[in-house]
């Protein structure tokens, strides 16, 4: 299944990471050494974990949202190379160290969640948008943002739902909207932490199929953070487990299950079953 | 993110809002922090009016009042026929002039001591635009309780003389002769031999449907001093009043009491000083008849008949007036005449401009009594203090008006800080959510801020304006209704004269405006802060 032709969009050296656990005041670690992580362009990464394994935790640093202290973290974004590690964030050029915003990340980002929260009084159109009226500046070209539109929406199939008011699309939509959301800034890589976890089987099938054209796209990296298998297993081209190494769950590592592949054709139908 | 766009959604995010009541509630709250702040300068301009009103037709209860130009301050008739009798001067001579209002309005106030412990009588004094008394009164403010010169006559010996003249003109009796029966007669006067009693006019005379009828008649006052002016432009009778608040007898049917000009004489507590009563008294008399045979002049020893005031002791009266007590005279100065004399001769001496006129007045005191006392041996008059003054009492009450007003302002806007910044806290915990989408598509801390600042500050700005226009299209004219009522039913309209005008200027209304989005501003600030440093993946993961 993998792709070594793929480009990596994020690479994970030895990370670990604690935070101090504001009722014991003492520190807490969460997640131990995880290595060699690398996320591809054109793939789809699965990290599997149980509920306070550290999933939100390693979105957090791969988002930049929290501090890297030890181990790095690598960012391929077009030809610029950005790194996260010991607190910074900086990029290298002539071998010096240059630091870099942390903006950065979030435009080279989409996110996806759990629940399709939407902006309520907006339509699909707009919510499908919003990133890129955000970065919108004086030289934008509002028919660029029109086509780009226009083509996420005949990706997501919401060509028909476009005017319609957020808050009246169905659950299906509103997360295919905010799949939209989170491609339409052309990112190079999207995080979506359990996308389907709210659908109906029908509907979460839907997702998988999006991802799955979206993956043959092959421009960006997609992320998805889940403890589902049947997920996993049904687009996932990896498949990383995080696995506590600790007494008490935790800290947790991260290790590449390339064993469940094997039992791929069985993960499926059982997945079916329970879908059915 | 452009400000087309960034307009845009502001534009659509609140005005096809569904969701938060937290919105609909806190307009309500900007809106009635904006009528309860509009409404209460509203309120105060209306008492400001009437507080301007009564200070300009305010009838002052004690003290200096200035009525030289006669537009400074409007006297009724009443008031006007008392002065004029009281200083036979017209009123726009009169500089200091003080008298009790008519209006039950005063008696709202009451006047207070310097250390504002006592509560002290009404108390009036009038005097002429030139008395010298008046520089001597004014650093004299200390009230004192003790009984003092209620009423003083101090004469010119020149109008002694024109009156002697005028009493024996007519009388059979050579110009010689007459000259030095006067001469005597002012001698005897002068050294305090013999009494002078000077004629005064009525008061007034009050009389009612009823057929009640009250009367004073011609009084006869003691004169206390004389003094030698020969300055014609001086007056010739010096009278200084201590007016205390008088009654009469203004309604038979209800046998109730009302307050009047005229006046009785009462010591600092407050009694009626010296009753008297007024009785027909039979005096010896000499009277010169010319011997038509001899030529000579005869005295003949007779008795007239004259109204004299009879000194009632002063414990027999320390009560409640009766109609009886209309009308009292103070007792004998407590210190001897000539001792008043000269020290008010020498008080006068200062407005003598010239040295001569004060030199030559000077010789003439030392020739009545060459023994001039010293500064510390004069006793120095007792006389109400002039610094009591309606309107002072009115601007006592101007400042508690205006704290008031400070203190309700205060607190409204420290209600509509705490309104608002719940509003805004309520804003933004109800947009959570879409705070943690726009963060997670790229929107930076800086705009988020400025996004959600604005958008507050618009929703107050429109709270703010809904309620200034309410309360000047609806608020205003109710309020004019119900303060004119409740002021009309307080008895305060009725002695104005004045209308109520509940105006809200549009200083005001900027002052409520600039006040409600600064407190607007400040309480928004920290739930926007919240907002712009939010987390967005944990906000959109909850």
């Amino acid at each position: 299944m993998e792709n070594s032709d793929n480009e990596a969009v994020i690479k994970i050296n030895h990370l670990s990471f604690s935070y101090v656990d504001p009722k014991t005041k003492t520190p807490q670690k969460v997640l131990q050494d995880i290595n060699n992580l690398s996320i591809n362009r054109g793939e789809i990464t699965a990290i599997l974990g149980l509920s306070g394994a550290g999933k939100s935790t390693l979105l957090n640093l791969l988002a930049g949202l929290d501090v890297v202290t030890e181990g790095s973290i690598e960012y391929q974004f077009g030809q610029q190379r950005y790194f996260a590690e010991a607190k910074k964030f900086f990029k290298r050029e002539n071998g010096q160290e240059i630091p870099v915003s942390h903006n950065i990340l979030r435009e080279n980002m989409g996110f996806v969640f759990q629940t399709a929260h939407m902006l309520a009084n907006f339509d699909a159109e707009y919510n499908i948008s919003l990133p890129l009226k955000i970065r919108e500046n004086s030289s934008t070209n509002s028919d660029e943002i029109d086509n780009k539109v226009n083509k996420i929406l005949k990706l997501l199939d919401l060509e028909k739902e476009r005017h319609q008011s957020a808050d009246t699309l169905s659950g299906g939509q509103r997360q295919r909207v905010a799949v939209g959301r989170a491609l339409i800034h052309e990112p190079s890589v999207v995080f979506s932490d359990e996308p389907n976890g709210n659908l109906d089987p029908k509907h979460g099938q839907d997702i998988i199929d999006l991802f799955n054209r979206i993956k043959q796209q092959k421009s960006v990296a997609i992320v998805i953070v889940t403890h589902d298998p049947c997920l996993a297993m049904a687009c996932a081209d990896h498949i990383w487990r995080l696995v506590p190494v600790g007494e008490n769950g935790l800290p947790s590592t991260l290790i590449e299950d390339r064993a469940i592949f094997d039992r791929k054709a069985e993960f499926i139908t059982n997945c079916n079953q329970i879908k059915e | 993110m452009t400000s087309k766009t960034f307009w845009e959604y502001i534009r659509k995010d609140l005005f096809y809002y569904r969701g938060l009541p937290e919105i609909k509630i806190g307009l309500a709250g900007i809106f009635f922090a904006t009528v309860s702040l509009l409404s209460l300068f509203a309120i105060s301009s209306g008492i400001k009016i009437i507080v301007d009103h009564s200070l300009t037709m305010a009838k002052p209860i004690l003290g200096v009042m200035k009525a030289t130009s006669g537009t400074d301050f409007v006297l009724d008739n009443e008031q006007m026929t008392f002065l004029q009798q009281l200083a036979q001067q017209p009123t726009s001579e009169l500089e200091a002039v003080s008298f009790i209002t008519p209006v039950d309005f005063s008696s709202e106030f009451r006047i207070w001591d310097a250390n504002q412990t006592t509560s002290l009588p009404y108390r009036a004094v009038a005097v002429r635009t030139d008395d010298p008394l008046l520089e001597y009164l004014k650093p004299k403010s200390v009230f004192s309780d003790k009984p003092h010169w209620q009423f003083e006559v101090i004469v010119n010996t020149r109008f002694l003389t024109e009156l002697l003249k005028q009493q024996y003109s007519g009388k059979t009796a050579s110009p010689a002769q007459l000259d030095e029966l006067i001469e005597n007669r002012l001698e005897a006067i002068i050294s305090g031999q013999t009494p002078f009693y000077l004629p005064m006019e009525p008061l007034q005379s009050f009389s009612s449907s009823s057929g009640f009828k009250l009367d004073f008649g011609i009084i006869e006052v003691p004169v206390s001093g004389f003094i030698a002016l020969p300055d014609d432009s001086y007056p010739d009778i010096w009278l200084h009043y201590d007016i205390a608040r008088a009654l009469y007898f203004k309604n038979p049917q209800q046998q109730a009491w009302e307050a009047s000009y005229a006046f009785q004489f009462k010591n600092g507590q407050g009694h009626p000083l010296v009753p008297y009563q007024i009785k027909t008294i039979q005096q010896p008399k000499k009277i010169p008849v010319l011997d038509e045979k001899t030529g000579d002049l005869n005295w003949v020893e007779t008795l007239r008949e004259t109204n004299a005031i009879s000194i009632v002791a002063q414990e027999q009266v320390l009560g409640q007036a009766t109609k009886n007590d209309i009308l009292s005279l103070p007792s004998q100065p407590q210190y001897d005449d000539q001792r008043i004399e000269v020290e008010h001769a020498l008080l006068w001496q200062k407005h003598y401009s010239d040295s001569n006129s004060q030199a030559r007045l000077q010789t003439e005191v030392r020739q009545f009594q060459p023994e001039t006392p010293t500064d510390e041996e004069i006793e120095p008059i007792q006389l109400v203090p002039l610094n009591y003054t309606l309107a002072k009492t009115i601007n006592r009450i101007n400042p508690t008006l205006n704290l008031f007003i400070v203190i309700s302002s205060v607190i409204i806007i420290i209600l509509s800080l705490v309104n608002i910044s719940l509003f805004g806290i309520s804003f933004v915990w109800g947009k959570r959510l879409d705070i943690g989408i726009l963060r997670s598509c790229g929107l930076n801390e800086l705009k988020m801020g400025q996004l959600f600042l604005t958008e507050i500050q618009v929703l107050i700005v429109i709270g703010i304006v809904a309620g200034i226009i309410t309360t000047l299209l609806l608020i205003s004219p109710f309020l004019k209704i119900i303060v004119t009522w409740i002021l009309y039913d307080m008895g305060v309209l009725q002695h104005l004269e004045t209308k109520i005008d509940i105006s809200i200027s549009i200083y005001d209304q900027l002052t409520t405006f600039l006040l409600l989005l600064t407190a607007g501003l400040l309480g928004s600030l920290i739930p926007t802060f919240k907002a712009a440093t939010v987390n967005p993946i944990q906000q959109l993961q909850t």
